[in-house]
């Protein structure tokens, strides 16, 4: 067994590795949050003017899919909400034909961040940025 | 296995004019011996002799500095030690093993011997949460407890749990925990054989002398003669704090030891009772009594009172002569066969002896003997107004107390006692040790009892107030014609008031003399040594060979 | 004294383990009666252990510091709930959300432990009329910060947790937003029953940190300290410390069994949800046939499988033999806290008897004539 250090330096050590401790767990803490943390998003399907000053009208009928969840059926100048969990995001839109049944898919992925403070999403927008 | 003379150059102990009084009341004087590496001393003494309160100054515990500390001087190895607690005298090498057993029931016996001191594993966890996350090491604990059982040379399975050991063998955990602190030295046994039986003490005397052998000292608190003949190399005798003899088994005799321990008081009061013929009525017959009373276990006494005789019952502390009575009373659980003038005398029912005319006076005044917050005129008449309904009025259907009646009975008493008070009202809690027990008297007598049961009736009394009592018990066992058992630690005291004494040693009767018989046959029956041997004592005495005092 | 034989070997264990026994008989002619199936019922079972479990186990630590049962494990509870409020308020789901309220309600389940454990030791020989005291007394001051401190002192975000007078939190507090998330964190189906994976690994480890627990220097140290304490103490085990650090424990591992609870549950009802989480645990533990003084992990599923089978069945058995159910609610609250006086009572009595044979055993021969 080693000599024993002195007691100082034993309580000085375990302040030390608690410390460390406590800023890992608020660290954890925090990860947890932004990971966590479940936004309430408000999809809309609206005609909107982009930079250009290029008009684009509203899409006909989308299913949206926010990281698997379940779709969020929208039609011409429709709001929902949708949820998301979490800072990165993977949204599906496929555009509906007039049986519902999809036509075209397209992918694109965005971060909270881009949005504003009301968490608006226009579907139609997304669309056109999307591949 | 030489035994040499005692103490030689660099002594492990030496004790060197030690001295205590708790205040005014001095219990050691100028105690004086040395105790060398590997030998054992005998400490022997009466109750009250000093013993404990050595054992306290050696341990270092606290109530000693709170009541002033001592005199004189310890040398461990030649040096002065002042220990302030038992950690202290720990460090130093010093263990005790105490009469009161210090283990945890439902843990093995290796896990007892290294309580608190386990052998332990290290793990990254200790560096957040602090040492005690380390893993016990049971295999090490294992050896290491084994190891200590084989140095006591034993035979013990070091996983039984504690429960289910016989007594004897948890005094051997006990010791085994001290053998197991790496550095003991000096081991003080205190009554160890008190609960062991006779093969089990052989097996402890045995195991002391192998641990002498191994260079441990041992200091063998003990009342049994044998014993203490039979495994000491030094014999230190202990009365009224004072060293009175010191010597070796080969210097000295049996009955030396026992003189030399009861001895002659100096201030004895008075001369062995006047011849009186007894009553050959017997009064009360006690057959195979057992007492559970934590502390002074009766175990199977078997004793008859005369009528109209004093009784004297005497022993060691913790021997049982307190159970006795208290096991009548129906104060602890109790069985056997008692019988008062022919008539059963239902056990662990206080309501039989009371209605039947037997009375005690307990040992513990405040606790069990007085209603504290109460008058002292209450207090004496309360017995009798519950058991005979005296001293009540009627009133139709009503029954209330007579005062006139309690306070004219209170103040006769007040009076004959000499109970020192501002009045009949006066609250008992206000009054002396002394007079307190006066009140608990006048209580028992008034109950006007065919026999009385009292026990320690000068314990905390000035020497004044003693006279009195005593005188009292006389009296009304002259005048009333009393049957009085008086139980006290006191032998001389017994002496002086019985016509008889029995002593009880290990929970029954060791032997029973008459009350003139000179100290010293009282002293073996102490000792535990045999009846036959005490009479024998008793005998040869009447040709006056008197005990030496130092 | 050890009775070797057969038929006293049988007898004393059905003496040792008469509550048990007894209530697997009734849940025998229960489950009968209520006509359940074997599915339902296996589900149920599932269901159950995974929810209780945890929190009957937090139970057992100051059992074995000689703190006897730990009715403080209520504020544990609470401290569970504080976080849960937390995340419900900034809708952390998942077991993101889990896991931050673990984080929050550890620092306040420490405090609490500690404030409990430093009350419980002055009233020592006590411990548990003080601690139900104790959690009385914390729900008073849980529902004053709750009720008037959320939503004015702490803010709340989110308008929907809060009462309509502006400040304190709603009754019931949804918890969607983590519901099932453990349970259904790994998913496994056999035959059709659903088993909750994640939520019984979690317990397995919980389990294995009690078993390693005892075999450290502070849990021989709390064995020590709860079998005798001044013998404890005069070996030099500081006691005092020893026995708040086993309440602190408990009520941090009741913060995350309550956590899971309500997440099993799904819902928060703000100000009642702690309230019988003490009561129902205890009784759970004490029908596995634990005492106050001993109990063990084979206690703690037992215990919670045949109390919440009675639970489960008595409503059912009382509406077919009764015609009404209301008597199988009756009878699971009183045998709640008859099966706690019970235990209480034959822990009071088996303790003197205790003392008493150890004294018989100073007896001579004559005792055992007697």
């Amino acid at each position: 067994m080693k000599e024993l250090p002195s007691r100082r330096r034993v309580i000085l050590k375990h302040i030390l590795v608690n410390f460390v401790i406590v800023l890992l767990l608020i660290g954890l803490g925090v990860w947890c949050y932004v990971q966590g943390k479940t936004y309430k998003l408000s999809l809309g399907n609206y005609a909107y003017t982009d930079q250009n000053g290029e008009e684009h009208p509203a899409l006909e009928a989308v299913e949206v899919f926010i990281d698997d969840r379940e779709p969020v059926f929208l039609l011409e100048d429709d709001s929902g909400t949708g949820e998301a969990t979490g800072r990165q995001h993977t949204m599906v839109i496929k555009l509906l034909d007039e049986n519902d049944k999809p036509i075209e898919s397209r992918t694109i992925k965005f971060s909270v961040a881009d949005l504003d403070d009301d968490l608006d999403v226009n579907v139609a927008e997304f669309w056109l940025r999307a591949k | 296995m030489k035994r040499g003379p005692m103490g030689a150059e660099d002594p492990l102990l030496r004790v060197e004019g030690v001295g205590k009084a708790y205040f005014s009341n001095r219990v050691l004087k100028n105690v004086n011996f040395t105790l060398g590496r590997g030998r054992i001393l005998g400490l022997v003494g009466e109750n009250g002799a000093g013993k404990s309160t050595l054992m306290n100054i050696l341990f270092g515990m606290r109530v000693i500095q709170e009541t002033g500390g001592y005199e004189g001087k310890i040398l461990i190895d030649g040096k002065e030690v002042h220990f302030r607690s038992p950690m202290d005298a720990l460090n130093a090498g010093i263990g005790m093993v105490h009469q009161e057993f210090s283990l945890i029931p439902g843990f093995t016996v290796a896990e007892n011997i290294v309580l608190n001191r386990e052998t332990l594993v290290y793990n990254p966890l200790v560096e957040a949460f602090g040492d005690r996350l380390t893993t016990l090491d049971r295999a090490s604990m294992t050896r290491r407890a084994d190891e200590a059982i084989s140095r006591l040379n034993i035979e013990l399975d070091s996983s039984t749990p504690i429960s289910e050991l016989p007594v004897g063998y948890k005094q051997f955990t006990e010791i085994a925990r001290e053998i197991d602190k790496k550095g003991t030295r000096l081991l003080v046994l205190d009554e160890p054989t008190a609960v062991l039986t006779e093969s089990e003490a052989d097996i402890l005397l045995d195991s002391m002398r192998r641990l002498a052998a191994q260079g441990i000292s041992i200091i063998f608190i003990s009342h049994r003669l044998q014993e203490v003949m039979s495994v000491c190399d030094d014999i230190v005798i202990l009365r009224d704090g004072e060293v009175v003899l010191q010597t070796t088994p080969a210097e000295t005799s049996v009955r030396q030891i026992a003189s030399a321990m009861v001895g002659r008081k100096i201030d004895r009061t008075e001369g062995p009772a006047e011849e009186r013929r007894s009553s050959d009525k017997v009064a009360m017959q006690i057959e195979h009594l057992w007492v559970d009373m934590p502390g002074e276990t009766v175990r199977n006494v078997n004793l008859t009172v005369f009528e109209g005789e004093i009784l004297g019952i005497g022993g060691m502390a913790g021997q049982g002569k307190l159970g006795i009575a208290n096991g009548i009373m129906g104060l602890h659980p109790a069985g056997g066969k008692v019988t008062f003038h022919g008539e059963n005398v239902e056990l662990n029912n206080p309501g039989s002896p009371l209605s039947l005319g037997i009375s005690a006076v307990s040992e513990d005044r405040r606790g069990v003997g007085l209603l504290l917050e109460e008058s002292i005129a209450w207090n004496i008449i309360f017995t009798s107004l519950q058991t005979q309904g005296r001293f009540l009025k009627s009133f139709g259907p009503l029954k209330i107390r007579d005062e006139e009646a309690i306070a004219e009975c209170a103040r006769k008493y007040i009076h004959d006692l000499e109970i020192k008070c501002t009045s009949e009202k006066q609250h008992v809690q206000e009054l002396s040790g002394g007079n307190q027990q006066k009140v608990c008297l006048a209580k028992a007598f008034e109950t006007r009892p065919r026999l009385l049961f009292v026990a320690e009736p000068t314990r905390g009394i000035d020497v004044g107030a003693k006279k009195v009592v005593l005188d009292t018990l006389k009296r009304y066992n002259r005048e009333h014609g009393m049957t009085i058992v008086v139980i006290s630690s006191e032998l001389e005291e017994l002496r002086s008031v019985c016509d008889r004494i029995a002593i009880i040693d290990k929970g029954s009767v060791a032997g029973i003399l008459p009350a003139s018989t000179p100290s010293e046959a009282f002293g073996y029956l102490l000792m535990g040594a045999g009846a036959a041997e005490a009479e024998k004592a008793a005998n040869d005495n009447s040709n006056g060979t008197e005990a030496a005092s130092a | 004294m050890k009775s070797t034989s057969g038929g006293n070997a049988v007898t004393l264990f059905c003496m040792r383990n008469a509550v048990p026994i007894v209530f697997l008989l009734v849940s025998s002619i229960g489950i009968y009666y209520s006509q359940f199936t074997a599915e339902y019922l296996i589900q149920e079972m599932l269901t159950r252990l995974a929810r209780n479990s945890f929190l009957v186990l937090s139970l057992l630590i100051p059992i074995m510091a000689g703190m006897g049962l730990n009715f403080g494990m209520v504020l544990g509870a609470m401290a569970g709930q504080i976080g849960l409020i937390f995340i419900s308020d900034w809708n952390v789901s998942g077991l993101y959300g889990m896991t931050l309220a673990a984080l929050i309600a550890t620092p306040l389940a420490i405090l609490f432990g500690w404030m409990c454990g430093v009350v419980l030791n002055k009233a020592r020989g006590r411990e548990m009329v003080t601690s139900y005291i104790l959690g009385f007394f914390m729900n008073g001051v849980y529902q004053l910060a709750v009720l008037y401190g959320f939503g004015s002192l702490v803010p709340i975000l989110n308008p929907e947790l809060v009462l309509s007078r502006g400040y304190g939190i709603r009754n019931v507090t949804n918890l969607d937003n983590i519901r099932g998330s453990l349970d259904n964190a790994i998913e496994l189906n056999i035959m059709g029953i659903h088993v909750p994976l994640a939520t019984f690994l979690l317990i397995g480890v919980f389990c294995l940190f009690i078993v390693w627990f005892r075999r450290t220097k502070l849990g021989q140290d709390m064995r020590a300290t709860g079998q005798d304490l001044s013998v404890a103490h005069s070996a030099g085990i500081p006691v005092m410390r020893t026995r708040i650090i086993s309440i602190v424990i408990s009520t941090v591992l009741a913060a995350y069994g309550q956590i899971i609870f309500l997440q099993n549950v799904g819902t928060l009802n703000t100000y009642n949800s702690h309230e019988q989480a003490g009561v129902f645990a205890i009784a759970s533990l004490l029908v596995g046939g634990a005492t106050v003084a001993r109990a063990s992990i084979l206690n703690v599923f037992t215990g919670v499988l045949l109390f919440h089978l009675m639970f489960v069945v008595s409503p059912m058995a009382g509406k077919y033999l009764v015609g009404d159910a209301q008597i199988g609610e009756y009878f699971r609250v009183f045998v709640c806290y008859a099966i706690i006086s019970l235990a209480l009572v034959l822990h009071a009595w088996r303790r003197h008897a205790d003392k008493e044979r150890a004294r018989a055993a100073l007896r001579g021969e004559a005792g055992g004539a007697a």
